[in-house]
């Protein structure tokens, strides 16, 4: 039995595809799954996505944004989606959605630049090597990348605008990349044989590693060109994450070489009047977020993709006076796939046992590491996770 | 062994070899990102030594900053951006431009100090620290390392400002003697920390650097041999007098207008050379740029060029216009954008520059600028190939790909030939070779 790769890359033999798929190997079917890294920059609130409708102190803490409950998304006893969420309440209860409550680490950091190198090196505070591995751009990503990517180039892929997180770094070295939709056209008045003059195989040393640089970048564009080709079947909705989860979604589709891919949505960081703000960010996310599930649904891929969903850390129980709320700590995780143990995992929050006035973490993040490591990506975890947490069953 | 060392800096020339138009280029390409067709004359005309007398004086006394009061009045990160390529982008004849030396050595201490606005946060404070490398950049290393470890930015993006006497932050001793004066190899974990606490104290309120000898450890340090109650500058005296440092400077001068790929020996050379010249480095690169190893066979055209070279190149050689915020957005997108080096360590150059999303944008990058070429009054298409190609690589072979250039302006006569003809030449290994 073929896996899909090679039947893509047989099956499209006649076509333009192959030329551009030169890197690709047969790989095992474990190696066909991807995974999909969505970044909530800012510190999503989580305690209004996830509402602990049970919670007698959520009510009083919040007095404005607990009126989100009235039309609540109710998953079980005591548990509810904030209203924009529909299509991921949807999947919650069709078994393709995981949420994992409490993921945070010690010593919370609530700076956002610090918190997020935290998340994106898996390097705990009080980790000798964390503020090196920032600073010299070691991504836990990337190192998976690195990891997974003998057999396939590019192991991963960031889809947006400007300089991707640190998370895809590698030894100081970026991800491939491309911009949103709009300007993966690699546009060019001049003809094909011009151009394949321009990048004829050259010469040694840095003219050697042009050519090659050239050909590279004309076989990523070519990708991506060849992606944004494909038709959608889903019903996508306007907008900057739609666009982005919509190549992805095209590239896993057309089995193109990278396992990781990374999108960024931004804007989450609400200290102020944020009801509005928040909801139009959460229906942003659901909508592109049910857009891809139903997409690779129709083409019998999602249970080939796990969508991770985070941010660098949750907000304050307590709303502040301005309608917002402040950097808090841990928050709720969601995966989204075929393959994910649909339901609750790890521990609800506890509004009366705070700390500092936040939500404590229940499950370090190097634990949900190394699980997608292990269980979803089949790779041996970069480090254990650590003693006495829990063991994370997330894949079904 | 010393002997051939000192050959490496040897004047070129002292052997019969002819500073021509290919080396004239060559010099300007390293130097000073490029040159018009004039410059490029009148430096084939000065000849070698009076050209590099003449790019070092400038570079001496880089003028004033116009504009720079704006900055200190709005702050914001696009405006320092185009401020600063601006500056590398200015018209060959002008002021700014005969200082293009200190501009081209302004950028490669911005990679090796390599501090980034993600951190800092501050556009003002990051634009006062580069017109600090500006300033003292071609004067004695020491200088500039002492006035470094005392900026703001600095101090921000390392983590300098929290190093206190109780809760010691060892960021920037460690950078300081890893990435800014001597390499790994050369000190133990326990210099990192006695330097830790010689830079103590020092706080950043606002845009306020001063020094709280509250915070200061002022206790016995001992560090790389040296002991004594050490603050800021003594620790920065201790490491300088180091032997490793000399030749770390020297690394970074070779690599930056030299070679991408290590080259031992002349690395030794040159630290000899800034030894003897008191860790002045202009002085320094004046001996280096007027050698035989600058300009040997194997050097020439074989590095490839930052997306700020390229642009530059483009600019000066075809005469674009270019408008620095325009220039800021391409150099960004082909993975250089100013005050934002990727990692502690600066922006890697060499393979680095050659990432696949990077060279897609460098596709990107030539399509724009070639619309901004100017049409080729009164030449026909052919002709204004040759010129441009002459003003782009002046002296240099004709490329393998010219033919299918001619080919091509004949089978799809381009309605816009100018636009067309400067893609080719801007997209062209050639264009991105220093």
């Amino acid at each position: 039995m073929l896996c899909r790769r090679q039947f893509l890359i047989q099956g499209l033999s006649a076509g333009v595809v192959l030329p551009l798929l030169s890197g690709l190997r047969a790989r095992p079917d474990r190696a066909d799954r991807a995974l999909v890294v969505v970044q909530l920059t800012g510190g999503n609130d989580s305690l209004n996505c996830v509402l602990p409708l049970d919670q007698e102190r959520w009510y009083r803490e919040r007095p404005t944004l607990s009126g989100v409950a009235a039309k609540a998304h109710r998953l079980s006893a005591g548990l509810g989606l904030h209203p924009a969420l529909s299509a991921l309440a949807e999947r919650y209860r069709r078994g393709q959605v995981a949420l994992l409550h409490g993921v945070g680490y010690p010593q919370p950091d609530r700076s956002h630049f610090r918190s997020l190198d935290i998340w994106h090196t898996g390097r705990v505070p009080g980790d000798p090597r964390g503020p090196r591995e920032a600073q010299e751009r070691q991504g836990w990503l990337g190192r998976a990348a690195a990891r997974l990517g003998a057999q396939a180039q590019p192991a991963a892929l960031f889809v947006g605008e400007g300089q991707p997180p640190l998370a895809f770094f590698e030894g100081g070295r970026a991800p491939a990349a491309v911009p949103g939709r709009e300007s993966l056209e690699q546009r060019t008045e001049l003809p094909e044989a011009l151009l394949a003059a321009l990048e004829q195989p050259g010469g040694e040393g840095a003219q050697g590693l042009l050519s090659e640089a050239t050909r590279a970048a004309r076989r990523l564009g070519g990708l991506m060109e060849q992606a944004a080709r494909l038709e959608l079947r889903a019903a996508w909705p306007r907008g900057g994450l739609s666009d982005r989860l919509a190549l992805v979604a095209r590239s896993i589709r057309l089995g193109l070489p990278p396992s990781l891919y990374g999108v960024e949505l931004d804007g989450f960081d609400t200290h102020l009047s944020q009801a509005r703000p928040h909801e139009r960010l959460l229906a942003e996310l659901d909508g592109a977020l049910g857009a891809f599930a139903a997409e690779l649904e129709h083409s019998g891929d999602l249970d080939r993709v796990c969508v991770l969903v985070w941010s660098e850390f949750g907000r304050r129980v307590h709303e502040n006076g301005s309608g917002g709320t402040d950097h808090g700590a841990a928050g709720a995780v969601w995966l989204l796939g075929g393959g994910v143990a649909g339901g609750e995992h790890g521990q609800r929050p506890d509004l009366e046992r705070l700390e500092d006035g936040d939500v404590p973490y229940s499950t370090d993040l190097r634990a949900l590491y190394a699980c997608l490591e292990r269980d979803w990506l089949g790779l041996t975890p970069e480090r254990p996770a650590p003693a006495g947490s829990a063991p994370l069953e997330l894949f079904a | 062994m010393s002997g051939r060392h000192t050959e490496l800096l040897l004047p070129f020339g002292s052997d019969g070899e002819r500073f021509g138009r290919a080396e004239a280029a060559h010099l300007l390409r390293r130097a000073v990102f490029g040159a018009s067709p004039e410059r490029l004359a009148s430096a084939l005309q000065a000849g070698l030594e009076a050209t590099v007398s003449e790019l070092v004086a400038a570079a001496k006394a880089p003028p004033d900053e116009p504009g720079g009061s704006g900055i200190e009045a709005f702050g914001l990160l696009p405006l320092v951006q185009a401020f600063l390529v601006g500056r590398a982008l200015a018209p060959d004849g002008g002021e700014l431009a005969r200082a293009r030396l200190a501009e081209r050595l302004m950028w490669m201490w911005h990679g090796h100090f390599a501090t980034s606005d993600h951190k800092v946060r501050d556009a003002v404070l990051m634009h006062r620290q580069l017109a600090l490398l500006r300033r003292l950049g071609g004067g004695d290393f020491r200088a500039l390392v002492r006035a470094m470890l005392v900026d703001g930015a600095l101090l921000i993006w390392l983590d300098g400002a929290l190093n206190t006497a109780g809760d010691p932050n060892e960021n920037l001793a460690r950078e300081l003697l890893e990435l800014f004066c001597l390499g790994r190899g050369h000190y133990s974990e326990t210099d990192v920390r006695e330097a830790a606490r010689g830079l103590s104290g020092w706080r950043v309120e606002g845009r306020r650097v001063w020094f709280d000898p509250a915070r200061f450890d002022a206790g016995e340090k001992r560090l790389l041999g040296r002991s004594g109650p050490l603050d800021c500058d003594g620790v920065a005296d201790a490491v300088l007098a180091h032997p490793a440092a000399p030749r770390w400077v020297a690394r970074r001068l070779v690599s930056t207008f030299v070679c991408d790929s290590p080259w031992p020996e002349l690395e030794a050379a040159l630290a000899e050379e800034l030894r003897r010249r008191d860790f002045e480095v202009l002085p320094t690169l004046a001996t280096l740029l007027r050698s035989r190893a600058f300009f040997a066979p194997a050097v020439r055209g074989n590095k490839i060029a930052s997306p700020l070279e390229f642009v530059a190149r483009a600019r000066h050689a075809l005469g674009l216009e270019l408008a620095p915020d325009a220039a800021v957005r391409l150099c960004s997108a082909a993975g250089q954008a100013p005050l934002l080096p990727p990692s502690v360590k600066g922006w890697d150059g060499g393979a680095a520059w050659a990432h696949p999303n990077a060279w897609l944008a460098r596709g990107r990058a030539a399509l724009e600028l070639a619309r901004l070429a100017p049409a080729p009054a009164g030449l026909e298409p052919l002709e204004a190939a040759h010129t441009w190609a002459e003003n782009l690589w002046p002296g240099q072979d004709r490329p393998a790909w010219w033919p299918a250039l001619e080919q091509s302006l004949r089978r799809a006569a381009p309605a816009a030939p100018g636009a067309f003809i400067a893609e080719a030449l801007l997209r062209a290994p050639e264009a991105h070779l220093v």
